[in-house]
């Protein structure tokens, strides 16, 4: 029945109209996708059970409207999102007028676009995974769209645009890997800041960094040239807060722009080279091992400060190739200026905690048996490395150090550096990730947003600035195993087995380690990769015509594979030996001229041969009769076939007579 | 004279087919689809699906996306296998005409073509087309073969002749169509329609030419009784019969045989010639059905005269191919 035919490429098309439209739903305004899903349905019931197609008016009314919800959804229509609303509004109201396999085919090309706009808000290896599969899916249905004949099973369908899809993989490589890629943006429509994750924030609150715990987000990843440092020497700086107002940590601002000067740092001939991958986060931090050495190009540069910071916002996934000197020695002398700023308090906040610094300061300790003091105070006193840290009040370092006790590594590292400076010690915090996973399968460092972390630098006089961890001293775990084998270690303590992490840790190492791969030669493929392509195949100087010249070669070569491939299947159904072999004597013959008359029998033709070519005679009749008696009478062995075979091929008449 | 339609209506489009015609000349059946005479060329839906990857291409340029580059790639090179589908679709595909059995004006001839597949590879979506004529869509499995008609009208009697078949594919997904025109003559006859109104059909003969019995001849001696069939005279039935065991029979005499009916142009009621020929093809079903002989005289034809439904199909066959003018000419 005709309309059973209609529903049924209408479920195909409105089938990958919904998994087109689900990557966005994220984004869209919750009325789009149930405006979708009201127009698939009646749609639907207009092709099954005969319901009405809504009228011209309303249909252009409901047009204007959802332009309008759009409009006031984004207060603009420009953009990704704004656009990508549209075209699923526009498909849902075009499915309301679908007649002809053009309308449908209108639809189809739609989501083929909602596939591509699907990318530039995720490009992911899962979602790369998921609409690839729907842009199978599409072309399926567009084959059934188009079908002139009732459309077919769905397995011979999907194994039909399955068999285009694959042809068009190699194009696909080819294309991708050659295809000249330009170094910006045609026209300034850059992401929005939106899709990219911070992670961290520009300041420290109790109760900042807790929220990051639990997320498993990537920060970045980091390779070492060589072997890497323990996990505990692992500490990427990314922020250095320096301004306290009892509460919260800051940067101050115009300290924080000053840049790095000659002569602040020293070397302590610990350098080690690494790359790091960071995912984009709007910001301008760079991630690295304290303590950096110099800036690394025009792009990043390096602050009094001692962290790097990119020129421009990082708003798409970068790797940069960095150095840092783990024993490096910054800022030996510190001016007046400074160490008053660095010892800077809010006056009238937290008044026990200046308390005990003061009174440790008065029973005669030096700035480094102070230190050791404190750090053996957070060790020995019930003190508390919790992800659910209590709620704090007007004097929060008091409230932590004397009464809860319980924090995460911001109210250490706050704490920390309150006491220090109520103790005349320049003291400061710095925010970044602390430790990192190794993936042996890719020799990166995977860095979640779950490591951030935050800690101290203190200015000794013999050594400059120094880095000093409190939370080292409460919970030494989430120094040396991550922020995992501290909650670890708590599990075990509570009684509960951790034996059930480890495999889901290392399928998320297999999982992490095709990500890698992913985000490094796919979606970070870009012009550089490609030089360092041609120079790997030794085609350096004149990149564009090179890659012209392969372009031409690879996509011509593809073409005569994929003719040669394709014509395979056109071969006849394969042909009895015995009449192969007669053909081919036939086929011989013909070129001296003599052809087998219709209605001639082999033997009749032979001994016309015969006739006209006395030297062949007794041979093309014996083959003539041998064919003959093989084909038409029973009981023919296929050794025998095989013999004949064989007397054909040697049979090799000349052309001319030989003369006599 | 036959009356004959060629394909095509625009000049450009018949000097197109006329150059054709002149690479290959005539073809003959069954004709198999040489990679020579295929042609291909994207459809309008292949054009804006080509706009729709360059609108991807230069999305992916200026996002710099690199998975919006692999799917316009894929999409891209999906368009390129495409054509080579297409083309591969009709390739070495064999064609035979079958012909088309007649049928009187006003109904439609159906011109069967028999399609046969030699590979190894399913074939879809078929379509033949003759002139402005197209057939249903026919998928070939991979060894087999299919029966294609094409629906032609038939507006008018005459012969009705083709001179060119073309095959298309537009499979897979419509992005391309790739098509053959194989020279294959193929013709169908068209009967003129029978006169709804026609006066009886003379008795006897005009007397022009060839000796026979003259007028109420046939109705002497009785010789059986035969079936009745519609339009036989109500006079002639055997009512004694039929009060015997309520069967409606027809008295026939030995005249019947002896006496044929003759049904000529001359004696048709004056008018068009179209209208006359009618009026004989009317004659002559309603003849065949009274299971009378008659036979036919058109000016410089003569049929002589039978019964039957080859004799029936031969005597319009004639009158479809009748050539008007001459008979004009005469009068």
């Amino acid at each position: 029945m005709a309309n059973a035919e209609g529903t049924r490429r209408l479920l195909w098309v409105t089938g990958v109209l919904a998994a087109a439209t689900l990557p966005h739903l994220g984004h869209l305004p919750g009325w789009v996708p149930l405006l979708l899903g009201v127009c698939v349905l009646w749609r639907l019931g207009v092709s099954s059970h005969g319901l009405r197609v809504p009228p011209g008016w309303l249909r252009i009314l409901l047009a204007f409207l959802c332009f309008l919800g759009v409009l006031a959804t984004y207060r603009t229509i420009n953009g990704l999102h704004p656009g990508s609303a549209l075209l699923v509004v526009m498909m849902a109201l075009k499915l309301l007028e679908t007649q002809r396999s053009r309308d449908l085919v209108v639809l189809l090309l739609i989501a083929y676009f909602l596939i591509f706009a699907g990318f530039l808000n995720n490009q992911s290896l899962i979602w790369g995974g998921y609409l690839l599969a729907v842009a199978w899916l599409t072309t399926a249905a567009l084959q059934q769209a188009t079908r002139s004949a009732p459309p077919l099973p769905a397995r011979q369908v999907l194994a039909l645009s399955g068999r285009l899809l694959v042809g068009a993989m190699p194009v696909m490589v080819i294309l991708f890997m050659l295809f000249p890629r330009l170094p910006g943006p045609l026209w300034g429509i850059g992401l929005t800041e939106s899709s990219a994750t911070s992670g961290l924030s520009e300041e420290m609150s109790p109760g900042d960094i807790t929220e990051l715990g639990l997320s498993e987000e990537i920060a970045f990843r980091a390779r070492f040239e060589d072997t890497a440092p323990h996990a505990s020497q692992l500490y990427w700086r990314a922020l250095v807060l320096d301004d306290f107002n009892g509460r919260t940590w800051r940067r101050s601002r115009p300290r924080s722009q000053l840049p790095l000067r000659d002569g602040q740092l020293e070397a302590g001939g610990a350098e080690i080279a690494y790359e790091i991958v960071m995912e984009p986060h709007g910001r301008h931090w760079v991630f690295a091992l304290d303590v950096p050495r110099g800036a690394v190009s025009e792009e990043v540069v390096q602050g009094a400060d001692l962290r790097l910071a990119t020129v421009r916002p990082l708003t798409e996934r970068r790797s940069l190739a960095l150095v840092s000197d783990l024993q490096a020695r910054a800022d030996r002398t510190l001016a007046a200026r400074d160490r008053e700023h660095y010892l800077q308090l809010p006056a009238g906040r937290n008044p026990r905690t200046r308390e005990l610094a003061e009174s440790l300061r008065a029973d005669g300790l030096d700035d480094t048996q102070l230190i050791a003091t404190l750090l053996q105070r957070f060790r020995d006193e019930p003190f508390y490395y919790t992800l659910l840290p209590p709620a704090l009040g007007a004097h929060p370092v008091d409230e932590f150090l004397f009464e809860t006790r319980e924090g995460f590594c911001e109210h250490y590292a706050s704490a920390f550096a309150m006491l220090l400076r109520a103790a005349g010690i320049p003291a400061r915090v710095v925010l970044g990730y602390q430790g990192g996973e190794y993936n042996p399968l890719t020799g990166y460092h995977l860095v979640r947003q779950s490591d951030a972390h935050a800690w101290n630098e203190v200015w000794l006089p013999e050594t400059g600035w120094q880095r000093v961890d409190p939370v080292a001293a409460v919970a030494p775990y989430r120094v040396s195993q991550g922020l995992l084998g501290a909650m670890r270690a708590g599990e075990a303590r509570a009684g509960r087995g951790a034996g059930s992490l480890r495999w889901r840790r290392q399928a998320a190492l297999v999982w992490d380690a095709a990500n890698t791969l992913w985000n490094t030669r796919v979606v970070g493929y870009d012009d550089g990769s490609q030089r360092r392509l041609l120079e790997r195949l030794g085609l350096d100087g004149d990149y564009a015509r090179a890659l012209v010249i392969l372009l031409a070669l690879g996509l011509g070569g593809f073409l005569v594979i994929l003719a040669l491939l394709l014509g395979r299947g056109l071969l006849p159904a394969r042909r009895d030996p015995l009449v192969a072999a007669w053909a081919r004597l036939r086929a011989r013959l013909a070129r001296l001229g003599l052809h087998q008359r219709v209605g001639e029998t082999p033997v009749s033709f032979a001994e016309r041969v015969g006739r006209e070519r006395p030297e062949l005679a007794a041979e093309a009749t014996g083959l003539a009769r041998r064919y003959q008696r093989l084909r038409y009478e029973p009981g023919s062995n296929p050794e025998q076939i095989r013999r004949f075979v064989e007397q054909v091929r040697r049979f090799r008449p000349r052309r001319w007579r030989p003369a006599r | 004279m036959s009356r004959a339609t060629t394909a095509g209506s625009l000049p450009q489009r018949r000097r197109l087919l006329q150059w054709v015609r002149r690479r290959y000349g005539p073809d003959s059946a069954p004709l198999s689809l040489h990679r020579r005479r295929l042609y291909i060329l994207p459809t309008a839906q292949g054009l804006v699906f080509a706009l729709l990857v360059f609108t991807m291409l230069l999305g992916s340029m200026n996002y710099d996306n690199a998975m919006g580059y692999l799917l316009t790639f894929l999409l891209g090179g999906m368009g390129m296998v495409t054509m080579h589908h297409a083309h591969r679709n009709l390739l070495a595909l064999s064609v035979q005409p079958l012909g088309a059995d007649p049928v009187f004006a006003g109904e439609t001839l159906a011109f069967r073509f028999r399609l046969h597949n030699p590979s190894r590879l399913d074939r879809f979506e078929i379509v033949l087309q003759l002139g402005a004529h197209r057939s249903a869509a026919v998928d070939v499995p991979a060894g087999g073969e299919a029966l294609v008609s094409v629906p032609v009208p038939a507006l008018q009697r005459g012969t009705l002749v083709f001179g060119t078949v073309t095959i298309e594919s537009r499979h897979p997904a419509h992005l391309f169509r790739a098509w053959s025109w194989a020279h294959l003559k193929v013709t169908g006859c068209v009967w003129p329609a029978p006169a709804p109104l026609a006066p009886p059909v003379p008795e006897g003969e005009s007397g022009l030419g060839e000796a026979g019995a003259v007028g109420g001849a046939g109705e002497d001696d009785f010789s059986g009784l035969r079936e009745f069939h519609r339009g036989d005279s109500p006079r002639r039935i055997a009512w004694k019969a039929y009060a015997r065991d309520s069967e409606l029979r027809i008295k026939q005499f030995t005249g019947d045989a002896a006496a044929p009916r003759w049904l000529e142009f001359a004696r048709t009621p004056p008018g068009d010639a179209e209208q006359r020929l009618a009026v004989l093809c009317r004659w002559a079903i309603d003849s065949q059905r009274a299971g009378m002989s008659y036979g036919l005289r058109l000016p410089g034809h003569t049929l002589r005269p039978d019964n039957g439904q080859a004799h029936l199909e031969r005597l319009l066959t004639l009158l479809a191919d009748f050539d008007g003018a001459h008979s004009d000419g005469e009068r």
